[in-house]
């Protein structure tokens, strides 16, 4: 009986902590506090966002299988913002929330050969395959984008920029908003365009 | 031959096919060994999914309504989109993911072409995920005006560059350059027989205005109101009631929408999304009716436009 309870207790526990997000609809707003949460990456480290508290962190929702990744990536522009970014002290995450069996999951050891691959430079390719994180933020497409500001404010929330497309020439053409607020918040502003309409695959969701 | 005069529709293939076969990059982590039994084995599970098909799950093609084209007059044509089975494309606002449906047109000098008139969409996808779209069949109907002094007896060739994202679970984007040739005739042209019930079935389904339905809007922090009186004719009860608004991040795709009836009517509501930051001067796009708008009860699509009012 005593054993019952207990894993009755688990489940409705592991139940609560996975639907709470749901229940709640609780997508944040831009100028709200960016949820908390914590994943593990594909090295197996495990990082919370509060451990990042004083930092600029991007959350960049990633599926390699998705042409509109697949334009950022292959055109050399997500890496060369990841590096250029991560060397003025910002923390980029990229998020797979795809589900296993669906388009984009990897396992921890593809995620890793996938950096090596590409030549990223996230800080982390962080593993949701339940897509519980995906959901807390409300991440819609691939790439999605995410900025939580050094207070842990998500001030931007949006695409990568403002051509929808999965045409690498376009790269050039567009306003990158990600760009935008990184520099403005780098140089202490406020992000003007906080956000902007996420453009590409949806995320793979189970 | 489908046109008196020698007149055809070409049909062209898709042409990108490139990323439908970009295994390597979708799987850069697959060891070496294991790539090469996926090299082998993905062509077949290929050939088997898609019955030989060789084209990336749609078909287009530039169709008319007509079999030929008067001086000045104007005419409609179409640009077709079959998609395979399970495949859809986009509305013009094709909700949180994919893309809406571009043309464009290269019209012999003089010619002119209004809109691209989007029949009313269904929706596609669960939960956080929610996208706008098509399947099976689509005509975009545009209508063309030709030249006044085009010549009798001489042939017109009407192009489109057509580019669209096909879905299914994974997304392939496609394109196509499609043309139409057309003998210029002095008389009313006779109807394509091929194809004009479809243009006739398509125009059911675009949305219009029915101004006997009086309707308002309201916005406040977190939801839109859209007011909708019914006229005194209408003696049923609206259900299964959809806005689906023409402006991106505007609306939260994903939440329930919650009809209620009001003192003189209903109000819709609709929750807004974490991407709207200010509000719109005005609020437009397609409320949908599985009863249908008018008398016959057969209209299901209403073209809203209407300004769009703080909440009090």
């Amino acid at each position: 009986m005593k054993k019952y309870s207990y894993f009755t207790g688990m489940i409705l526990a592991g139940l609560f902590l996975v639907f709470s997000p749901l229940a709640w609809n609780a997508e944040t707003s831009v100028g709200e506090i960016a949820p908390d949460f914590t994943l593990p990456d594909s090295n197996g480290k495990t990082h919370s966002l509060s451990d990042y508290k004083g930092k600029i962190v991007v959350l960049e929702w990633l599926n390699h299988g998705c042409p509109f990744v697949q334009k950022h990536y292959n055109s050399g522009n997500m890496q060369k913002l990841q590096k250029v970014y991560s060397g003025k002290g910002v923390i980029w995450f990229s998020v797979i929330s795809s589900a296993p069996g669906k388009q984009g999951y990897m396992t921890p050891e593809e995620a890793t050969e996938a950096v090596k691959q590409k030549k990223a430079a996230p800080a982390g390719v962080l593993l949701d395959p339940e897509g519980t994180v995906g959901k807390l933020y409300g991440a819609k497409t691939t790439p999605h984008m995410f900025i939580i500001d050094s207070d842990g404010v998500l001030v931007y929330n949006g695409g990568i920029d403002d051509i929808r497309s999965a045409n690498p020439a376009d790269i050039d053409k567009a306003k990158n908003y990600v760009q935008m607020a990184l520099d403005e918040l780098l140089s202490g502003k406020e992000v003007s365009v906080k956000t902007s309409q996420p453009y590409g695959c949806s995320v793979k969701y189970k | 031959m489908e046109f008196s005069g020698g007149s055809h529709a070409f049909r062209w293939q898709v042409k990108n096919m490139k990323t439908a076969f970009g295994v390597k990059r979708a799987f850069p982590g697959i060891h070496h060994r294991l790539r090469i039994v996926f090299f082998i084995t993905l062509p077949i599970v290929f050939i088997i999914l898609s019955g030989c098909h060789s084209s990336a799950h749609v078909e287009a093609a530039l169709v008319s309504e007509v079999r030929s084209i008067q001086p000045g007059q104007a005419f409609c044509i179409a640009v077709r989109l079959k998609m395979d089975e399970h495949w859809h494309t986009y509305w013009k606002n094709p909700g949180d993911s994919g893309m809406p449906t571009k043309i464009v047109w290269q019209l012999p000098g003089g010619f002119t072409v209004g809109e691209v008139q989007w029949p009313y969409p269904q929706k596609f996808g669960k939960p956080p995920v929610v996208s706008f779209g098509y399947a099976d069949e689509l005509f975009l109907i545009s209508e063309v005006r030709a030249e006044e002094n085009a010549k009798p007896g001489t042939k017109v060739k009407i192009s489109a560059i057509v580019e669209w994202l096909a879905c299914k679970e994974r997304c392939i984007p496609g394109s196509a350059e499609l043309s139409l040739n057309l003998p210029v005739q002095d008389s009313v042209p006779d109807l394509n027989t091929r194809w004009a019930g479809r243009f006739v079935e398509t125009r059911k389904n675009l949305p219009r205005e029915f101004p006997d339905w009086r309707t308002r809007a309201s916005a406040g922090s977190g939801n839109i109101l859209i007011r909708i009186d019914p006229p005194p004719w209408f003696k049923d009860e609206l259900s299964g009631l959809s806005f689906f608004p023409e402006q991106e991040g505007l609306i939260d795709y994903s939440e329930a929408q919650s009809l209620k009836k009001s003192r003189d009517g209903y109000v819709l509501e609709v929750r807004r999304s974490v991407l709207s930051e200010s509000l719109p001067q005005r609020l437009h796009g397609v409320l949908f009716s599985p009863k249908g708008w008018s008398q016959a009860g057969q209209e299901r699509a209403f073209y809203i436009d209407l300004p769009l009012h703080q909440q009090e």
